[in-house]
């Protein structure tokens, strides 16, 4: 397995969705290979902070508004 | 996990809804309006575009809701309404030449090895004690990141990594196949992951 392989298949490996005997073969090629272990927690590491860095609320007033906004518009249907 | 599911008050929801029922309206948005915002903010990546989507998203809601069959959860159904809101939003607006996926992507020798110099290959940053509560400029370089995204590869890891929707829901949502929302997904991880790094100091 290449490193190309190997990374081809994180997404599916951080998912358990690779089947046995490929998740063997990955796990053999990690043990031998620190850029792709540098690659995968990072890869890992990404994800979660793309979600951590986009926790976004949506304001009180704006929650408002779009009440308001509502219940003009539907008034008229 | 985020998963949509058909809860027992929905289908009573969604009759009351059909009934014209302003306070089944006011149900769905304590349910979902922090959701649309969040896609609608993730696509149009500013807040007066993403507070119009939402806005346009719920009374597209009531007045569509006939045409909702119950084939697939109500939050699916709503969630493709929203992500094709904020998606004709982003068209609508002149917008800066987006960066081809394919140069945010990882490069490989022709024996399979990736390409670049020695620490940028064993670059870890994972770890690092600064990522543990982010600062606003950590924040900021992450949304950025995600951001110089192309909007095919944002849209789809919003849905799946932020939204954490299934590869099913989310192709349900954006009338794909399962194949083509995990290949794209898979892509949109790598950019990030590369953008990041670079980003990111070790």
């Amino acid at each position: 397995m290449t490193c190309k392989d190997a990374i081809e298949l994180f997404s599916e490996y951080l998912e358990a969705a690779v089947d046995a005997d490929t998740l063997a073969g990955l796990e053999q090629h990690l043990r031998d290979c620190p850029p792709c272990v540098a690659y995968l927690n990072t890869f890992r590491r990404s994800r979660e902070l793309a979600r951590e860095a986009s926790e976004i609320e949506m304001p009180p007033e704006m929650k408002r508004r779009l009440r308001q906004f509502l219940l003009a518009h539907l008034r008229d249907s | 996990m985020n998963t949509i599911t058909t809860g027992d008050p929905e289908p009573l929801l969604v009759q009351r809804l059909r009934d014209g029922d302003h306070g089944a309206l006011e149900v769905l948005m304590e349910r979902y309006a922090s959701r649309v915002y969040r896609v609608a903010h993730g696509i149009t990546r500013n807040a007066p575009d993403a507070e119009e989507v939402v806005q346009d998203v719920f009374l597209k809601l009531f007045r569509v809701i006939d045409a909702f069959e119950g084939r697939s959860a109500l939050g699916t159904w709503i969630y493709r309404i929203a992500t094709n809101e904020a998606l004709n939003k982003r068209r609508g607006k002149r917008r800066e030449v987006e960066v081809p996926i394919e140069e945010h992507l990882p490069s490989f020798q022709a024996d399979g090895h990736r390409e670049g110099d020695r620490g940028f290959l064993l670059a870890d940053w994972s770890a690092s004690p600064e990522l543990v509560t982010l600062t606003a400029e950590t924040r900021a370089r992450v949304r950025e990141a995600v951001d110089a995204l192309p909007d095919p590869y944002r849209v789809v890891l919003l849905l799946r990594d932020l939204e954490e929707l299934s590869n099913e829901e989310t192709a349900e949502v954006l009338a794909e196949s399962v194949s083509s929302v995990k290949s794209r997904l898979h892509r949109a991880r790598m950019a990030l992951r590369e953008m990041l790094t670079r980003s990111i100091p070790a």
